[in-house]
């Protein structure tokens, strides 16, 4: 243990890899792991990334984070995918390629699958935040799932959220103005090269002229074919960054995530209880209380437990 | 086709599934990626043509227990060889190696001395990789935990 | 199937009215043969066995009652000749290429020696992806798979004492084919052949690349203006040159069905007749040249209905659709290839018999070429003596079994004549769907094409592990102990001889020359219209190499990602 945490400190690679995998599976390791190096003040920004599939993420991504991660900046990339509800495996399929030269030095990419959970992030995004943090990292980009209208985790981490779309997606954009429109930052038309880009823009201004109240949304042009409009949307990106109290998202965050482990836990406990008193359901069932009155019961049992 | 779930945790078996040749017929890979994935695999896929270096360098950063390396097109002996150089210069030795592909007879011998083992070629039953795999995973596991 | 509202009149598209027409074709059930399952067949104790298989047996009732016509005439179902092999056989066209342009330039005397009447060249890897063989990334590719080409030198050396004038020659050369194509009429010029009297064709399909083969450099816009560039060149210098082989056997080969295999490839067609028109060219100048190239699989009755619906939709389509009338351009020639999947590394001899029997598919079905693979390929390229059983494997179809001497011999087949009906409608219902997509290039680019393909090599493998689909000697009839076979074994040497001379070509051309040539290339490029093949040309003239001019085409047009699809 103390051999990996020092490895993570040092921001070696294969240890960073390491400590999310104990992140993802293991909490209580995890959170013994980071004791005495983790420093709640040094959590990475996170730039959010979401839209349907076939708009291109990945490409924008391999493109944008060498202009993030110049300058000696350290950049974390996590590209969720989604489990299957059937076997629980899945296909991680959003590597993205880059110039060897640029990724090997400072960008970490990393896949992670959903295990389960809904809302387009992981469990454990929040450890696996913590863990680029320890090893220094400053920016991280995380991609979601990218499937419409239940993606609106990335809400909760990501202090500017860019929401990917491409012109021909002209259905997508109306499906999605119930759910997924709201939460953007910054509109990324990508393949702006294409035919039907202009359209794009103006169906995405005119969804922005029905909201009220001022508006400090941007909508950005790029091609990663011809590799244009990419250093603007990073120049959006700061802009964006530098209006908003990046550290009021920080709190959030963690309150959230408090919130969730405890939830967790909570719930594994209530498995415990249920698989040690199997007569609080036997009882129930046998119509001798009512399904609210078990729970309670249930949960009372654990209290003298406590004590 | 059982869980893809190790006994000992229940961390799903992550593989890196990759046809490092410059190759594009990836009609195996996508039929291995929806096997390994609905044996409850995590398949980490890196696109068409990734090079040895950039294989080791996912390989590490996905903390996989395996990487399955698929190749049709005879270059097996120079890749898989600049594979096994490259896990080991990086300290990464501890992944697991499995071969596939179009592989003759007389090379298997030499693969499973640099440590690649599997070596199946074409018709070999899904079952029987997918077993292998797990196995190979429960060795690189002992080994990094 | 370019673009959504090309096709459409009065609101309703082509494909959906041609659709409606062909299911409202669809035979009611033979009051004659149900007579017979109900009084004959069920009562009879072997009928446990054939449940839920479908019909046995086939009646009039199925079949002719749509097309009834005669070889050589519209829509052509029957053969694109009168007289087909009894006037003169298939051409026997052996696809060979491996290590060093020299190395496959004996193989090509060798079966031209041996009978062999058209030239078929394959090429490494490195090469269709415009890597130069002194690339670290082609360590241990070079010569591999095919032969390798990395500048005019090797393509010069390749056709050395080849006769180019009268041989015809065939190039599998997808994404880099506007390179080797420069190539190959710069090394004809330099022997004094006229690039108007050479004959060939080129597999330049780069859309089947997208769909199943994955060999691209850029995305798919600027490939197809390259093809462009090709097709207007050759229309107008090229009288003999096919220049474009739409091709499904990559499609199939990528695990698709017969009938994803026919509807995709001709969908690809489609897109190529519509790029011509909208280069300004009239259907009957450029239709002509445009050849197919389909895979021939095992199962016999389901081939040769394919090869009869393909010619029967092209002739259709091109005549309703797109007002051909030249009767060149309704006709569908195609190449035919017995299938590489259906290979087996265990007991690799019964190979051939499985190679036979997909080229006696591929004569039934009406083909204009024939190769035949290898007994030992799935295990390597072929030996000499291998590539020479495949070619004897023709010759005994083509003189011993008097196959030739009767055209369309299975016109008729109630069972034949149905199952050709039902492929053209399921090929029709996916090209609706593809239109509905907006066209073929859009369902490349949401991977739509690709899935189906996926999704069907999937099902395909579950069969074979759960052995309701068998492969002789690989899921049924193992042999515990398989005997090793000679195999064609590539030395390293290849790739030393070819950096060698790759080193030779770059001390002694005119370095200025090759910039001055790319730099006027990347000028065309960037230009909308300009024709690239004199550009081209000149580039390989002063011996640039194919990486060289691949990275100019990256700067200019960029790359393109997969989309995924799992």
């Amino acid at each position: 243990m103390k051999a990996l945490a020092d490895g993570l400190k040092r921001g070696d690679r294969g240890c960073i890899a390491r400590c999310i995998s104990i992140a993802e599976d293991e909490p209580e390791a995890f959170s013994k792991l980071i004791k005495g190096i983790y420093d709640p003040n040094r959590i990475p920004r996170v730039i959010g990334i979401t839209g349907p599939p076939g708009c291109g993420k990945s490409s924008l991504i391999a493109q944008l984070a060498p202009i993030i991660a110049s300058h000696g900046n350290k950049l974390g990339i996590i590209a969720i995918d989604a489990s299957s509800p059937f076997s629980g495996g899945s296909f991680l399929g959003n590597r993205i390629r880059m110039e060897e030269t640029v990724s090997s030095s400072n960008i970490f990419m990393r896949s992670i699958a959903t295990r389960g959970a809904k809302g387009g992030l992981a469990a454990s995004i929040m450890s696996a935040l913590i863990t680029l943090s320890c090893a220094g990292f400053d920016t991280v980009i995380v991609e979601s799932v990218g499937a419409g209208q239940a993606d609106v985790d990335i809400l909760d981490i990501a202090s500017t959220i860019l929401l990917v779309l491409a012109p021909g997606l002209g259905d997508e954009i109306q499906a999605m103005k119930a759910g997924t429109m709201e939460i953007a930052d910054i509109f990324v038309i990508n393949k702006s090269d294409l035919e039907g880009a202009y359209q794009a823009k103006r169906a995405i201004t005119a969804y922005l002229s029905t909201l009220s109240g001022p508006q400090s949304k941007m909508i950005a042009n790029t091609s990663c074919t011809k590799k244009e409009g990419i250093k603007d949307l990073a120049g959006m990106i700061e802009k964006h960054e530098k209006s908003i109290n990046t550290k009021s998202f920080i709190e959030r965050a963690f309150s959230m995530e408090v919130n969730r482990i405890a939830k967790e836990l909570l719930s594994r406990r209530v498995d415990g209880l249920l698989a040690r008193n199997p007569h609080a359901m036997s009882n129930m069932l046998k119509g001798r209380v009512d399904p609210y009155s078990a729970a309670v019961k249930l949960l009372d049992t654990e209290k003298k437990h406590g004590k | 086709m059982a869980s893809g779930r190790n006994q000992k945790s229940s961390r799903p078996i992550r593989v890196l599934l990759a046809k490092p040749a410059i190759d594009g017929h990836d009609r195996g890979v996508y039929v291995l990626a929806r096997a390994f994935r609905d044996a409850g695999m995590e398949v980490i896929y890196p696109g068409l043509l990734p090079t040895p270096e950039e294989m080791v360098r996912i390989a590490i950063d996905e903390d996989v227990d395996v990487i399955a390396i698929s190749l049709l097109n005879g270059s097996h002996m120079t890749i898989f060889k600049k594979v096994m150089e490259l896990l080991k210069k990086n300290h990464a030795e501890g992944i697991a190696v499995v071969g596939g592909g179009i592989i003759p007879a007389g090379d298997k011998p030499m693969l499973e001395k640099m440590g690649v083992s599997g070596n199946y070629g074409p018709g070999t039953p899904m079952s029987d990789i997918i077993d292998h795999i797990k196995k190979r995973a429960r060795e690189s596991r002992s080994k990094k935990w | 199937m370019m673009e959504k509202h090309k096709s459409k009149s009065n609101g309703v598209s082509f494909w959906a009215k041609k659709l409606k027409l062909i299911q409202s074709d669809t035979k009611h059930e033979s009051k004659r043969y149900l007579g017979w399952e109900n009084k004959i067949l069920e009562p009879w104790e072997g009928s446990k066995h054939v449940d839920g298989r479908g019909r046995i047996v086939y009646t009039s009732e199925y079949a002719l009652e749509k097309d009834d016509s005669m070889p050589g005439v519209y829509p052509f179902t029957r053969g694109i000749y009168p007289n087909m092999y009894v006037g003169k056989p298939w051409t026997m066209r052996m696809f060979s290429g491996f290590g060093t342009p020299e190395d496959t330039n004996a193989r090509l005397k060798y079966l031209l020696k041996h009978g062999e009447t058209g030239l078929s060249i394959a090429f490494d890897e490195p090469t269709l992806y415009g890597i130069d063989c002194d690339n670290a990334r082609a360590d241990g590719e070079i010569g591999k798979c095919g032969v390798n080409v990395s500048s005019l030198k090797d393509m010069e050396v390749l056709f050395d004492g080849i006769p180019l004038g009268s041989v015809s020659t065939s190039m599998t050369i997808n994404a880099p084919a506007i390179i080797l194509f420069a190539m190959y009429i710069v090394a004809a010029q330099k022997r004094g052949v006229k690039s108007s009297s050479l004959a060939g064709t080129l597999q330049a399909d780069i859309l089947k690349e997208y769909i199943a083969q994955k060999e691209w450099f850029y995305p798919p816009e600027a490939h197809l203006r390259m093809i462009k560039d090709m097709m207007l060149y050759s229309v107008k210098k090229m009288p003999k040159w096919n220049f474009i082989s739409v091709s499904g056997y990559h499609i199939r080969e990528a695990g698709s069905t017969a009938v994803q295999e026919l509807a995709f490839t001709l969908a690809d067609g489609f897109h190529y007749v519509e790029m011509g028109l909208s280069a300004g060219l009239k259907v009957d100048e450029f239709a002509p040249r445009i050849s197919f190239f389909f895979d021939s699989s095992m199962e016999m009755f389901e081939e040769i209905a394919k090869f009869r619906a393909a010619r029967r939709i092209w002739a259709t389509v091109l005549k309703e659709k797109y007002g051909a009338l030249n009767p060149k351009s309704l006709k569908l020639r195609f190449h035919a290839q017995t299938s590489g999947y259906t290979l087996t590394w265990q007991q690799p001899l019964n190979n051939i018999s499985r190679t036979a029997l997909e080229a006696l598919y591929a004569v039934l079905g009406g083909a204009q070429s024939i190769h035949t693979n290898s007994y030992d390929e799935a295990l390597a390229l072929p030996t000499e003596d291998a590539a020479k059983v495949a070619l004897r494997t023709q010759q005994v179809i083509a003189e011993e079994t008097r196959v030739n001497d009767i055209v369309d011999p299975l016109g008729g087949s109630y069972y034949l004549e149905a199952l050709t009906d039902k492929m053209e409608r399921d090929a029709y219902e996916y090209f609706h769907k593809i239109d509905e997509m907006g066209g073929v290039l859009e369902a490349i680019k949401k991977g739509y094409l690709q899935d189906q393909i996926a999704n069907a090599s999937y099902e395909r493998q579950m069969r074979l592990e759960r052995g309701e689909d068998v492969m002789v000697g690989v899921n049924k009839y193992r042999d515990e102990k398989e005997r090793p076979i000679n195999t064609l074994k590539i030395s390293m040497a290849a790739q030393r001889t070819q950096r060698r001379r790759l080193a030779q070509v770059k001390k002694t051309r005119n370095v200025a020359k090759v910039r001055a040539s790319l730099k006027r290339l990347r000028k065309a490029m960037e230009s909308k219209n300009e024709n690239l093949m004199p550009y081209v040309m000149d580039a390989v003239s002063a011996y640039a190499t194919i990486g060289e001019i691949v990275k100019v085409g990256r700067d200019v047009y960029g790359e393109w990602k997969e989309p995924k699809i799992i």
